[in-house]
């Protein structure tokens, strides 16, 4: 296995073999662990100082089903933390089939200069003249790099918000049919690419080295039996049928749908939206409501959504951003909706931080709520690069200080997603306390606090939830270091899908992996990224939600966030 | 006998040919008979439920149905 080490500043490029440290690491306990390690915690995120890496999960590019996910950490310019940004599509696979475990961005091109890093199927990397190709929107960009350097490439890329370095600008990469609709939304990592002076990654796919397994057959018997049980989930059926937008209902339903920049836990247009009325317009209208999105799928989550005439509008329209263009905007229409994700995959923008900027923009009188044309013109300012695009492109908080206006749903900077914390009081304790900022995969602890047909925790109360938010948040950062999707950890909830799960990282890493080191390692992940937080200025006061969630009762239920600061502090208690 | 209303979210419907999503279900149940019963009437294993509402709060397995009620029963819910 090997590092691909780029030099922005003197545009070298080297490639080493992984350091010992590193070497039963991926994804983002890489990303988390080096830049502790390295990146200086009082940077600039967008001086040379700070660093971008590219990792591809530890079980990235094997046999195991959906293990598409590429970790993307550097430290944030919109959290001023650590951030682990994670993103499906092909590019984990393709880098991780060549043996690379880390595409590592130090530096900072010239002013004025601009490069793609292209790195061919024997994983050597090449840094190539871009400057043509600075302010180009994603899926021209990605057309024209296709033509140029073939279609069996991944390209990995940022639109004109990257380039602009906007603080909610994300990386996108491609899907298997080449469209750059999966997205690195979380913490402005494009801002990060763009100040770097990087446009793109272009990876080929046709790389195969054999010898990055140390058991293969053992590999190879494990993962057969782990897919087995997820094949005949009943999660892997719901969400192959309605993607992450089967969501759309139940959250609603139990008034914890943040709508109206979450002034309402139920959104009045919610049937307009909702995950069965997506899946049969997509049917009526000839697109494809079950798609996927990454490499190795068995779930496909994913959807191609069409316009009457059944012409191609976008595709992966998802829960979260279903909530933040829709919910949170006002706006109860999916064609306006999918208009939106289309545009922010296009131009490089987080659709969830970009949706609520929009939504306190709304909520402080500077447009109505529901004027979808309004929400449009909003993101084309973003990437006008205007006065109040720039402000946009700050995120929330920007908007939020920009009208005077307090209600701002975020932590750390960062906005919430589709979950409110006052009818959901597991997510409080994750968004107040996650080392990402307000992230519900940092520990989604939504199922617990659903009145589980049967009945777990009671979310209108503090009780048991910051035990359940701290074990999720350990557990995610293990399996982000994975590369595993998390609609297919679930297979590891068996006692025989957990034990065939630590059998394939043993032999993948070639010693001994149980329970023990398993903890061992979430462990290591968390710790480090929580260090690196406390030594770039963060406290237990950053680890609190904003007042309004303690404040203003949500409606339907008129409940408020009952979590003590004392208790949201127990969470890091190990 | 009591008469319910049953809408069904995601994959629920599935079983149900001709299953009209703005109607739902009308369903005869025995007087007294509580939602996990339903779910045995409707040939649905508890497995495949995420949650299940009236009136917009969630109720839990052995609570009794009251006649007229308009049900809505989820799948699991996983993430999103």
């Amino acid at each position: 296995m090997s590092f691909l080490r780029i030099n922005m500043t003197d545009k070298t490029v080297t490639v080493e073999g992984v350091p010992k440290e590193y070497a039963d690491l991926g994804g983002r306990g890489l990303t988390s662990i080096m830049i502790n390690n390295d990146v200086p915690p009082a940077c600039d995120p967008l001086g040379p100082e700070n660093r971008l890496i590219f990792a591809p999960g530890l079980l990235s590019g094997t046999s195991l089903i959906n293990t598409s996910r590429l970790s993307i950490g550097a430290k944030s310019p919109l959290t001023g933390g650590i951030k682990e940004s994670n993103v499906g599509g092909t590019v984990s696979a393709d880098l991780a089939r060549m043996g690379i475990s880390a595409v590592i961005v130090d530096g900072k091109a010239p002013e004025g200069e601009y490069y793609i890093l292209k790195i061919n199927a024997q994983g050597e990397p090449e840094l190539v003249d871009a400057q043509e190709f600075r302010g180009m929107r994603t899926y021209a960009l990605v057309k024209k790099l296709m033509s140029i350097h073939g279609e069996k490439n991944s390209v990995t890329c940022i639109g004109p918000a990257g380039d602009l370095r906007m603080p909610i600008a994300s990386i996108q990469t491609t899907d298997p049919d080449n469209r750059p609709c999966r997205a690195a939304g979380r913490g402005g990592m494009g801002a990060v690419m763009g100040s770097k002076g990087l446009k793109a990654l272009v990876v080929n796919r046709q790389g195969d080295r054999v010898d990055t397994i140390a058991d293969p057959e053992a590999f190879k018997e494990a993962s057969k039996f782990y897919a087995g049980i997820m094949k005949d989930s009943p999660h892997t059926k719901g969400y192959t049928y309605l993607g992450t937008a089967s969501m759309v209902s139940p959250i609603n339903e139990a008034g914890a749908f943040p709508s109206y920049n979450a002034t309402q836990g139920r959104f009045d247009k919610w049937e307009k939206v909702s995950g069965e009325t997506l899946a049969k317009t997509i049917r009526e209208r000839g697109g494809n409501p079950s798609h996927s999105g990454c490499a190795q799928c068995i779930i496909n989550c994913s959807n191609e959504f069409v316009d009457k005439q059944g012409k191609f509008v976008t595709s992966g329209l998802e829960y979260e951003t279903i909530w933040s263009m829709g919910g949170m905007t006002g706006v109860g229409d999916l064609d306006t909706i999918a208009k939106l994700d289309f545009l922010c995959d296009d131009i490089g923008l987080d659709t969830m931080s970009a949706g609520v900027a929009i939504s306190v923009a709304m909520d402080a009188g500077h447009k109505e709520f529901g004027d979808g044309q309004a929400a449009i013109d909003m993101v084309e300012e973003i990437a006008k690069g205007t006065d109040f695009g720039k402000i946009l492109g700050g995120g929330p908080v920007a908007v939020g200080e920009h009208f005077g206006h307090h209600r701002v749903p975020v932590v750390k900077g960062q906005s919430i997603s589709a979950y409110d914390p006052r009818a959901l009081h597991g997510m409080a304790v994750t968004y107040a306390t996650s080392t990402m900022g307000a992230d519900h995969t940092a520990g989604w602890v939504v199922g617990s606090n659903l009145a589980k047909f049967g009945g777990k925790l009671d979310p209108f109360s503090a009780k048991g939830q910051v035990e359940v938010s701290r074990n999720a948040q350990i557990q995610s950062a293990g399996y982000d270091t994975t590369g595993i999707c998390t609609f297919a950890n679930g297979g590891t909830r068996s006692p025989d899908g957990l034990k065939a799960f630590f059998k394939m990282i043993g032999a993948k890493i070639g010693r001994a992996f149980g329970q023990a080191e398993w903890d061992e390692l979430c462990l290591r992940v968390i710790k480090a990224e929580r260090e690196f937080n406390r030594k770039a200025g963060f406290t237990n006061k950053d680890d609190r939600l904003p007042r309004m969630f303690y404040e203003e009762p949500l409606p339907p239920h008129n409940k408020v966030v009952v979590i003590s600061d004392e208790e949201m502090d127990t969470t890091f208690d190990f | 006998m009591i008469k319910v209303n049953v809408k069904l979210f995601g994959v629920l419907s599935h079983p149900f040919r001709d299953y009209n999503p703005d109607h739902g279900l009308d369903v005869e149940i025995p007087d007294r008979a509580t939602y996990e019963e339903l779910l045995t009437h409707l040939k649905i294993s508890k497995q495949e439920v995420g949650m299940v509402s009236v009136e917009g709060a969630l109720v839990k397995p052995g609570e009794r149905l009251q006649n007229g009620t308009r049900i809505r029963i989820f799948q699991p819910v996983l993430g999103g």
